[in-house]
């Protein structure tokens, strides 16, 4: 190659060198793995969204497999497991080859790898058992999240010294973006998982209400950005040139997507909070930054599209082209609809609808789905030496995944209308037309029955992909290494102080990179945590008693938020449906925030004493006998579960840490309250006819639906005894 | 320091006006910094993915083979 880059060198001054395959392989095998499981969760939750409807014996009411505790493991392998691994396939493939360097040191690769499988598999037990942190897609508990920051230290020190060792001078473009993911992946995991263990596998966030909404949307938005997004522009930008064997469109073009989107994807996060209790100011600025998100999200997407001009005869007959071809097009439609979907009036219907599930999914399957699969398709007969065992198995996946994801996705947009519209609905006389929210509900089952159909083709793609993958390996011969030859990288003394001088910089680029995302960072969540007059206080609203605090950490352990919103938007028909809309200051002691994405059922904020107990034991017993037609599960062992009390003072006293106005030396006493108040409902349910004893789960869980926004009613009037 | 800081900012709700203008100006620079780099340069960066495995190379057994 002819440039000024480029030395001339002697063949006697190359230095050997080997790449290791062995890593990319094990991390090809996890991802499949991974993936199939995380799509079969998928699924089987899916399926539970109709079951009730059409095949009530389903639902068995067994805890470890009910729909909250299944739901987190789902979202968690497909992004962690799945995507997290595919990143880790492709960093590991591209990353020596563009440094022209082997990996640092192959005992860390080894460690990353089997830390990382170690975590999956952990968060594979411990989510069924109902351990979370209740935090969407920050579920794990404080030990495992522990271990992903030691894991992804790891990550880093292997990927930044092979760097430092390369013997390529300049880093091309998807290096900065594995750079740049990394280095935000680790703030966004260390701020958002700050909390205050109570005992070893339980823990309390360190923000409340408001302030846990914001760093938690900060968090679950760049999750989005930085772990399914920049990494994937990364292998993007490295395996559509050597799949298209072409370079990319316009270098200059990845240049400018590349300072733009991480300079602004990390202010966006508040899109996720609009019409909710959070300062105007915040909404606002996740708006105006989402919408400007289109520009440098379109320009990697056009450069992508334009790598392929030219070779599109190609597409027509490459299944792998094919499968990139709709991974960026989904990329590119769910970037467009993701700012649509943050101004404030389309949000205003899409929010907590279906929508959004179809939205993300339509990221998930089309952009990291296929792009995965696209890579596997590439990378496994490369290593293997051979070719692909069969086109047309490969073709046969293309269709049916494509098709599944449109099968999947097009049913759940109607849903997400629909539901939104009848929500809004109001009769000419002014009242709701549909005031039962159950009725926008049943309208929706027949959707979910045709979206697990396109979940089960895309499933079975991925079953194909991975039959025809074993034949390709079972035909060729796996390289373990791969032996290389390079120049030792040499210095210019020419080189000017400018981007040329950044990007050949592994470390002041990471710096950097650190310093654009923490500027947005910096202004939104920062003066959220320290200015006061963005959360008014309101003085009627008290800490919760011990037991409803046990029955919160029930509710949280169950999944409720994952079905069931906190936030009473100030729109009439939630006012007419819901009652008073909800405020910052009624969440100040709500740790973690349940405001919850998804209404699958109805808005929970003021569903304090609304109903009698005995409505909430015999509901969570058997919601269809309370509501003909609901697709609740139900929670049998609630009523069997003992209360678990043994934490109660530990709870107690981590709240006292962040400053909650219980008595001085509560802690010690707390336990009294919690049989105090738990005797009153046995009493009432005993009324109502109903024997149960006062050490039940149900009564806790009762005991904090009952105090759901009554707080600034007047209406609870907590009891702390004194110490 | 940041509490001063921004407790004393008047008119914090300015702050997305700001930051935009902020943005815009940041947006300006790389624009013009990826406008200004040299062609030759650019061309051999976009072809880096193309050329990482050009060279000759051999697996363990040690049979040479080419790829791409």
């Amino acid at each position: 190659m002819s440039n000024d880059s480029t030395v001339s060198v002697n063949p006697k001054d190359l230095e050997t060198f080997s790449y290791d395959n062995v890593i990319v392989r094990n991390f090809a095998w996890a991802t499949i793995i991974w993936g199939i499981v995380g799509f079969l969760v998928g699924l089987i939750i899916a399926i539970q969204m109709f079951a009730p409807a059409y095949f009530p014996f389903l639902d068995v009411g067994i805890s470890y497999l009910s729909f909250g505790r299944l739901r987190p493991l789902h979202t968690n392998a497909v992004i962690f497991a799945f995507v997290g691994n595919a990143i880790f396939m492709g960093v590991y493939y591209s990353l020596p080859r563009l440094a022209k360097a082997p990996m640092w040191s192959i005992l860390l690769s080894k460690l990353h790898f089997w830390g990382w499988q170690l975590i999956i598999v952990s968060a594979a037990v411990t989510f069924p058992l109902g351990l979370t942190q209740g935090k969407e897609y920050a579920e794990l508990i404080w030990p495992i999240d522990v271990a992903v920051a030691v894991v992804w230290v790891i990550f880093g020190i292997n990927m930044l010294m092979t760097l430092i060792k390369r013997r390529e001078r300049h880093m091309y473009v998807a290096i900065w973006f594995y750079i740049a993911s990394w280095v935000t992946v680790a703030v966004l995991h260390i701020v958002n998982s700050l909390v205050i263990p109570y005992s070893l596998l339980s823990s309390y966030p360190i923000y409340t209400g408001v302030q846990d909404a914001l760093v938690q949307w900060w968090y679950g938005h760049n999750a989005v950005a930085f772990f399914l997004t920049t990494p994937f522009l990364g292998l993007m930008y490295y395996f559509l040139p050597k799949a298209a064997n072409r370079p990319v469109y316009s270098y200059r073009l990845s240049i400018i997507h590349f300072w733009s989107l991480i300079f602004l994807y990390i202010w966006a996060g508040p899109h996720h909070l609009l019409y909710s209790s959070t300062p105007d100011w915040v909404q606002s600025l996740g708006t105006v930054f989402s919408i400007m998100l289109i520009a440098p999200s379109w320009g990697g997407m056009i450069n992508g599209l334009l790598t392929l001009r030219g070779v599109w005869d190609k597409v027509r007959e490459d299944p792998i082209l094919k499968f990139m071809v709709v991974a960026i097009t989904a990329y590119g439609m769910a970037v467009f609809e993701g700012p649509m979907l943050s101004i404030k009036s389309f949000n205003a219907l899409s929010h907590f609808t279906d929508w959004t599930i179809a939205h993300v999914h339509v990221g998930a399957l089309g952009w990291n789905g296929m792009l995965t699969f696209a890579i596997l398709y590439w990378i496994i007969p490369k290593m293997w030496k051979t070719d692909l065992y069969s086109k047309k198995l490969a073709n046969l996946h293309f269709w049916i995944g494509f098709l599944g994801i449109l099968i999947y996705a097009a049913p759940l947009y109607w849903a997400g209308i629909t539901q939104g519209l009848m929500w809004k609905q109001f009769s000419p006389d002014g009242f709701l037309m549909y005031r039962n929210f159950l009725e926008t509900v049943t309208h929706l089952v027949p959707m979910y029955a045709i979206r697990a159909l396109g979940g089960t083709l895309f499933l079975t793609g991925a079953i194909v992909m991975l039959y025809n993958l074993i034949m390709t390996m079972k035909r060729g011969t796996f390289m373990a290494e791969e032996t290389f030859k390079a120049p030792a990288m040499v210095s210019s003394h020419n080189e000017k102080v400018n981007h040329r001088w950044l990007e050949g910089k592994p470390m002041p680029f990471l710096i950097a990179s650190l310093i654009v995302i923490l500027v947005g960072g910096i202004f939104e969540i920062v003066p959220m945590q320290v200015i006061k007059s963005n959360v008014p206080t309101i003085t009627s609203v008290k800490p919760y008693t011990p037991l409803e605090l046990h029955g919160r950490d029930i509710y949280i352990r169950e999944g409720c938020y994952l079905c069931h919103s906190q936030m009473i938007r100030p729109f009439r028909n939630e006012t007419e449906r819901y009652g008073e809309y909800s405020k910052a200051g009624e969440f100040v002691y709500d740790t973690p925030f349940q405001w919850g994405s998804k209404r699958t059922g109805p808005d929970l904020h003021r569903i304090g004493g609304k109903y009698p107990h005995a409505w909430h034991y015999q509901h969570m017993y058997d919601p269809q006998s309370i509501a003909p037609g609901s697709i609740m599960p139900r929670y049998p062992w609630l009523l069997e579960n003992s209360l678990d009390t043994s934490h109660t003072s530990n709870k107690i006293r981590a709240l006292m840490t962040l400053n909650f106005p219980y008595p001085h030396g509560y802690d010690n006493v707390a336990y009294i309250d919690v049989q105090t108040q738990a005797m009153e409902i046995v009493e009432d349910l005993k009324i109502s006819g109903i024997e149960t004893t006062y050490d039940k789960e149900i009564i806790a869980l009762i005991a904090y639906l009952q105090r759901l926004g009554t707080d600034i009613k007047g209406e609870s009037k907590p009891i702390f005894s004194k110490p | 320091m940041f509490r001063q800081i921004f407790q004393n900012i008047q008119g914090i709700e300015l702050l997305p006006t700001f930051t935009l203008l902020f943005f815009f100006t940041f947006f300006v620079a790389v624009f013009i910094m990826a406008y200004r780099l040299d062609k030759k340069f650019i061309n051999y960066m976009g072809l880096l993915p193309l050329d990482s495995d050009d060279t000759l190379n051999e697996n363990k057994s040690g049979d040479e083979n080419v790829t791409n």
